[in-house]
């Protein structure tokens, strides 16, 4: 069902509707903020980066060739634009020889889903969450991170080690 | 696609769960959405000095 509303309205965005851009965006704001908060660790960068995306796919969905493919199109500017913001930032770091360490907010920390990934090694942790939030499949995740399928592969399942390990110690703390 | 077991069920379900959006992405949000009703996205969209942002 959520797949032909998204069809219907990629549609008519296409042929320049706006009000039906704004409604298919809305539909991706949970995903495109957990992933951009995840990658860039605070609220204020990852409303840059959803805000540039939203931008980027206004002046770009008519070069989209598949509809179902938008998903997966969108994910992939998203990442590109916190890519962007890290960059940036780190140019600012450099210059102002601030600490490398990155900044995590206490508001993120305190979030549930957030706090089930983060224990998770960093370069596993966009892999997991592309496949268990979104269901993202492992050739989707390789077009999304522009990875190899087989390090995909690999990163999921040392990813799903990982999730093994954390509810092993969950259940040895008593905290399950 | 792989099975999931009870833990990656429980994983996948908090994962899942809708978080609070934070005022300041839905004001970014409102924002693009302006520039787009007002045909002025790609003006937004000039470099960013790493500076001011």
């Amino acid at each position: 069902m959520e797949k032909m509303m998204n069809e219907f309205l990629i549609r008519k965005a296409k042929k320049g509707d706006k009000d039906a851009f704004c409604r298919l965006m809305d539909e991706q704001v949970q995903c495109m903020y957990k992933v951009a908060v995840s990658y860039l660790k605070n609220d204020e960068d990852a409303a840059d980066a959803i805000q540039d995306t939203i931008l980027s796919c206004y002046e770009n969905l008519k070069s989209l060739k598949q509809n179902k493919y938008f998903k997966t199109w969108m994910i992939r500017i998203l990442i590109n634009k916190c890519k962007d913001i890290l960059q940036r930032k780190k140019q600012v770091t450099y210059t102002d020889q601030m600490p490398e360490t990155p900044f995590y907010e206490e508001e993120y920390a305190a979030k549930e889903w957030a706090q089930v990934l983060e224990p998770l090694d960093n370069k596993y942790r966009l892999v997991i969450l592309l496949y268990y939030m979104e269901g993202f499949n492992i050739r989707e995740i390789s077009d999304i991170l522009d990875m190899k399928e087989s390090t995909v592969k690999s990163r999921l399942q040392r990813g799903r080690k990982q999730i093994a390990q954390m509810y092993e110690y969950k259940v040895r703390e008593g905290r399950a | 696609m792989m099975t999931f077991n009870d833990n990656e069920k429980d994983f996948q379900e908090k994962l899942q769960k809708d978080t609070e959006i934070p005022v300041i992405v839905h004001e970014r949000i409102n924002q693009a959405y302006r520039y787009i009703e007002n045909n002025t996205a790609v003006q937004k969209k000039a470099p960013k000095d790493p500076y001011t942002g």
